[in-house]
């Protein structure tokens, strides 16, 4: 019997696809793959669909960085980017005028002006889907992609950090994984990768005169002050003097240098908005998100590859519209400044921006006590907004039906979305993950894992 | 030129919406009861709080024996209604100080000339406190603003001597229609109420502002329940971070138990997480040193402590919150004393008709450990209790099944040795150590499936049941360790196990029952209920109160809990209801679980609401033309923790047909 015809299983297709990768000494595409084969019709069989990956030909994109904005306890999908008027008071309640928006055909929440003239920059995903309605798993699934109670997966913003941090070459102070500015605490970003590859939460506050960065800048003392500090401390170093040229002692200083150059030098100054025109500020909103939104910005610009904004207060079970017409404002300038930002400087094509919560609110307004006018967690159906780094502007991929409460058409689950990111990140989905225990596993879940999938985004992509 | 800054347009318009909604008056929902009870042959205040309680009319409380009088209905004022009502009283003290300065008024004219000018002003004594309330609650860090228990109303209860004990559904009647039920407890035990500051105000209070309002907390003296004497029962609720207190003075040798109900009286808590008042209790000895503490009773969420008094003094008893949360619907009732309490049971249930012996377990319970009695002649579910003396025990659930019966027998621990069963049988038994496994022979049913049901943790059992079914080669054909069942709407932990096996023609097979905690004792019995599978269904009707206009129609909703593959169609009528009531054509589709379907109600308004009952009807067995019918149990869809939702059966479907009164557009 010929070998190459022997059916594969998958883990089988994985190493050899990996093996082929190791002929070149560069991780194989698909298509490449195919190109070398020198399996004859087993290369079909190796090109046979396993996990989403497989599932498309798309080629992997270059972008260099995702900005994840996080809307914290699920932002109502009715309210903002998949409005429906015509279902009337008891669904819309009184932001039942959704806005045209830059592109035809195209309406969005009527709070959000400034997106609405950016329309034409990000795609809107209204068929998002998962079905879960607790925080802590939605929240998780949402970032993984993963439903697996046996294993803690790693967010998509750790996995970036593992394939586009340290260990792929990146360089600098800046860590690789950023949260602005609160952790959410409510799972494991890292999962089983470990802490190497958890976020570095700035806490502070960027709207604050002082954005007072943990571990960077100190509070309530002057970069003067420190350096003074330092000098006492150099004079103070006895057991430096005694053992010139330990090498213990040396790694310390050094690691001690690198310390003092982050909160002193160039890259401490990265996180300064002062340094920003009053303008700029202005532009993006004085306040929290806002800011946030700013400091991301430059981070891109620095090139870090992941950071995420940690946007609280989207759980609105009460005071929803008045938590909305409060919120919504906020959103609509700092995320519009932030991609039209991004687009100006020519930095959009090569960054993510993805903006979505945990899951969207019953489409239903909650008018009976104790919610008087609230929305409660809805996974079956919210929506995303997905901009730049190779994804297409202008384009509303799946809908749900007309009171927001179904997937209508084209379901996309969350491992759909975070595929394609890998995708537009140049991370193949065949990419192994380190797990603890070394079982083979992906970034992307393969079918025996029976995550739901309905495939890349590649109307968009 | 002078530019007006206008609202948004979708600001007037949210604002609209939400006012023409209020025109016809809502229906009044409510969210606490305090006290939650009281002692049978007294009377006494309670105060209710909820939303839309406008114009009380009364209250409608289940059984017989218990009253209420409405005394009062508290509104709380707004932001804008405190600010005027603030400018007046700005206003009363300019005038008061100008009397004052002009030396007009005698020492003993001041209060006269204070009520004058407020007649003068339109401000009553209500109008203050309700200030004083507004400035209080936006003062003081643990209050918060809860709609939905912000009104009040308080009323006078007075129950019989005769009333019987234990729990009642209480409803509000106002204007608007009749509230969603609550839970009311008759007591048997003098008791006594948490004590709390009187509602106080005072010019300088109410007009001073933050700074007046802390200074004028600080010099409140601490309050203080006085020794209760036991047995006594205390009422009690308690805010964030609270930590509520009471001494009792007990006797040497006393086996004092502490019962709390907290989450007996308001199972779920839709806006909070845990969803209902975890109570914690403790026990503190003359010497302060904590002697006893729970946090639960078993697998239940209200603590019970059970303690030998050492030698005569002072006791102290204290109750909060496990995570130090609070608000006023955190209402509890801690029952104090020597009292009979039942800890467990055996058996568990017993066939419908027959004579069983029940043990009791417990304490206090004296020559009252065995009772012989004859089981109802209809199968579910009833209570029993224990009489000690003049003091009734607690109750304990009690299934009454139609299947025969029979007791574990051992030596059974081991696969193939066991006993033999004939289903469809239902067997008696217990995990009576740590590690215990209970095993069972049952010959196979030709591939038929049969089921496999352990009732256990739904009858008071702290069993946490798990179900294994073997071939007769030993080989697991199935296991279950948590079977949710719908129709136990308090149970969140659904311990007991349930499995639906094709047993093979093929020699025996073999049932096991195990502890998943590996945990056993006296107390931990079951009920393996095996039986051919009975393709069969039960009904919940939800909310169980209804309010609608006369000749209107309203919209109930059918739950229905099938069993067994039962997939079918089931047809719904009211069963002997007064006339004016229609169900017309209500069916819960083949393969649905939940059915809205439209009441229509008479043309002419009720003094008092209806009773119904919804009756379902279906073909169980295409085969045979089998058909059930049965009546849906009344219950509320009880959200907690923002997410959880549970049918907890309550006591009857009540529809209020009412002419609601129209508000004036604001």
């Amino acid at each position: 019997m010929n070998a190459s015809l022997l059916p594969l299983n998958r883990a089988q297709r994985r190493d050899l696809l990996e093996t082929t990768s190791l002929f070149g000494g560069v991780p194989l595409t698909r298509r490449e793959a195919m190109r070398r084969c020198v399996y004859g019709s087993a290369g079909l069989l190796l090109m046979e669909p396993f996990g989403i990956g497989a599932q498309e030909a798309a080629p992997l994109g270059k972008a260099k960085t995702v900005i994840q904005v996080w809307l914290w306890g699920g932002p109502s999908h009715i309210d903002t980017f998949d409005p429906k008027p015509e279902a009337g008071r008891d669904f819309s309640g009184a932001l039942d005028a959704p806005i045209k928006t830059n592109v035809d055909g195209i309406q969005i929440g009527q709070l959000l002006p400034e997106l609405a003239r950016q329309a034409d920059k990000y795609s809107l995903i209204r068929s998002m889907t998962h079905g879960n309605n607790g925080h802590e798993t939605a929240a998780y699934l949402v970032q993984t992609g993963r439903t697996s109670e046996r294993d803690v997966f790693p967010s998509l913003g750790a996995v970036t950090s593992y394939f586009k941090g340290y260990d792929a070459g990146y360089k600098g102070l800046i860590p690789p994984y950023i949260v602005l500015t609160q952790p959410q605490g409510r799972f494991s970003e890292a999962g089983f990768l470990g802490p190497k590859y958890k976020p570095f939460a700035t806490g502070g506050d960027p709207a604050a005169s002082v954005f007072e960065v943990e571990g960077v800048i100190a509070p309530g003392i002057s970069a003067q002050r420190q350096k003074e500090r330092r000098a006492f401390m150099r004079e103070l170093n006895t057991l430096g003097g005694a053992l010139p040229g330990d090498s213990t002692l040396k790694s310390v200083f050094q690691s001690e240098e690198m310390a003092y150059e982050l909160i002193l030098g160039d890259a401490g100054k990265l996180f300064d908005l002062s340094l920003e025109t009053d303008a700029m500020r202005e532009r993006y909103g004085r306040n929290t998100f806002g800011q946030s939104c700013l400091m991301a910005r430059r981070l891109a610009e620095k090139g870090v590859p992941y950071v995420t904004i940690n946007y609280q207060g989207w759980d609105t079970h009460k005071q929803h519209f008045q938590t909305m017409n409060r919120k919504l404002p906020e959103l609509d300038q700092g995320l519009a400044a932030l991609i039209s930002d991004l687009s100006e400087r020519g930095l959009l094509d090569s960054t993510i921006v993805w903006c979505l919560g945990e899951f969207g609110r019953t489409p239903k307004v909650q008018t009976e006590s104790p919610w008087n006018g609230g929305r409660h967690h809805y996974g079956k159906v919210f929506s995303a907004l997905l901009a730049g780094g190779g994804f297409k502007g202008g384009q509303v991929v799946g809908s749900s039906n007309a009171t927001a409460e179904e997937v209508k058409d084209r379901p996309v689950y969350p491992a759909d979305v975070i595929g394609s990111i890998y995708q537009q990140l140049g991370i193949p989905a065949e990419s192994k993950l380190p797990h603890p225990l070394g079982t083979l596993t992906y970034v992307v879940p393969g079918k025996e894992e029976k995550v739901p999938m309905g495939g890349l985004l590649k109307e968009i992509m | 030129m002078r530019t007006m800054k206008m609202l948004p347009p979708f600001v007037i318009a949210f604002i609209a919406t939400f006012s023409l909604s209020a025109h016809a008056q809502r229906a009044p929902r409510i969210g606490f009861i305090y006290p939650a009870g009281g002692q049978a042959g007294r009377t006494f205040e309670v105060v209710v709080g909820g939303q839309g309680l406008d114009e009380p009319k009364g209250a409608i409380i289940s059984g017989e024996g218990v009253t209420a009088e409405i005394l009062e209905h508290i509104k709380p004022l707004g932001a804008v209604a405190a600010g005027d009502m603030r400018e007046k009283v700005r206003e009363m003290q300019t005038k008061m100080r100008e009397i004052r300065t002009a030396g007009k008024i005698a020492p003993n004219d001041m209060l006269p000339t204070i009520r004058r000018l407020m007649r003068e002003a339109e401000v009553t004594e209500r109008d203050l406190l309700q200030l004083s309330e507004y400035d209080r609650r936006r003062n003081d860090p643990k209050q918060q603003q809860n709609l939905q228990i912000g009104e009040t109303v308080r009323l006078k209860m007075t129950i019989a001597e005769n009333a019987a004990y234990g729990t009642r559904y209480w409803r509000l009647h106002t204007a608007g229609g009749v509230s969603n039920p609550l839970r009311f407890v008759v007591g048997q035990h003098t008791e006594i109420r948490e004590a709390e500051p009187p509602p106080e105000f005072d010019f300088e209070h109410y007009t001073g502002g933050a700074a007046t309002y802390r200074k004028h907390e600080k010099t409140k003296k601490a309050l203080v329940t006085p020794t209760a004497t036991l047995p006594v029962t205390i009422n009690g609720r308690v805010l964030p971070g609270e930590v509520d207190g009471f001494s009792i003075q007990a006797k040497k040798d006393d086996q004092i138990v502490i019962s709390v109900q907290a989450r007996h009286l308001i199972p779920y808590l839709a806006d909070a997480v845990p969803g209902w008042f975890q109570a914690i209790v403790s026990l503190t000895n003359p010497e302060g040193v904590e002697v006893a503490y729970a946090d639960d009773y078993h697998f239940d969420p209200d603590p019970v402590l059970f303690y030998k008094i050492p030698s005569d003094g002072e006791f102290h008893v204290k109750v909060h919150d496990s995570i130090y949360r609070g608000r006023e619907d955190f209402v509890y009732r801690i029952t104090i004393g020597e009292l009979p309490f039942i800890t467990g049971i055996s058996p568990l249930g017993a066939k419908a008709g027959s004579t069983t012996e029940v043990t009791f377990m417990g304490g206090n319970l004296r020559d009252q450990f065995k009772q012989r009695f004859t089981a109802p002649e209809k199968p579910g579910l009833i209570s029993l209790n224990a009489t000690v003396g003049p003091w009734t025990s607690n109750s304990i659930p009690f299934q009454i099944d139609d299947f025969a019966e029979e007791s574990e027998r051992e030596p059974n621990d081991r696969l193939g040795v066991g006993m033999q069963l004939k289903p469809p049988i239902v067997i008696n038994g217990r995990i009576d150590a740590p590690r215990d496994a209970d095993y069972y022979q049952v010959k196979g049913r030709g591939n038929k499936p049969t089921v496999f049901e352990v009732f256990a943790r739904r009858l008071g059992s702290p069993l946490d049941a798990s179900l294994t079914v073997f071939d007769s080669t030993g080989k697991e054909l199935d296991t279950n360790d948590d079977h949710e069942d719908l129709a136990a709407g308090l149970t969140t932990h659904h311990a007991d196990s349930r499995l639906v096996v094709k047993l093979p023609d093929s020699g025996e097979c073999f049932v096991r029952v195990t502890d998943t905690q590996n945990q056993g004792s006296l107390h931990h019995a079951y009920r393996l209920r095996v039986t051919p599978a009975r393709p069969a269904f039960q009904l919940r009707v939800t909310p169980s109160t209804v309010n609608a206009q006369p000749g209107s129609s309203t919209r109930l909703t059918i739950h229905a809990l099938r069993e067994d593959g039962f997939a079918g169609e089931i047809a719904l009528k009211l069963k002997d209801s007064p006339s004016g009531f229609e169900l017309k054509g209500a069916t819960v589709p083949a393969g649905k679980d939940v059915a809205e379907v439209i009441l229509s109600v008479p043309s002419a308004a009720a003094e008092q609401p209806a009773v119904l009952h919804v009756e379902g009807t279906a073909i169980v067995d295409d085969d045979t033309g089998e058909k059930l019918t049965t009546t849906a149990v009344p219950a509320e869809d009880m959200m907690q923790a923002f997410i959880y939702r549970h049918l907890v059966p309550v006591d009857e479907l009540l529809v209020d047909v009412r002419t609601v009164p129209v508000k004036p557009a604001k």
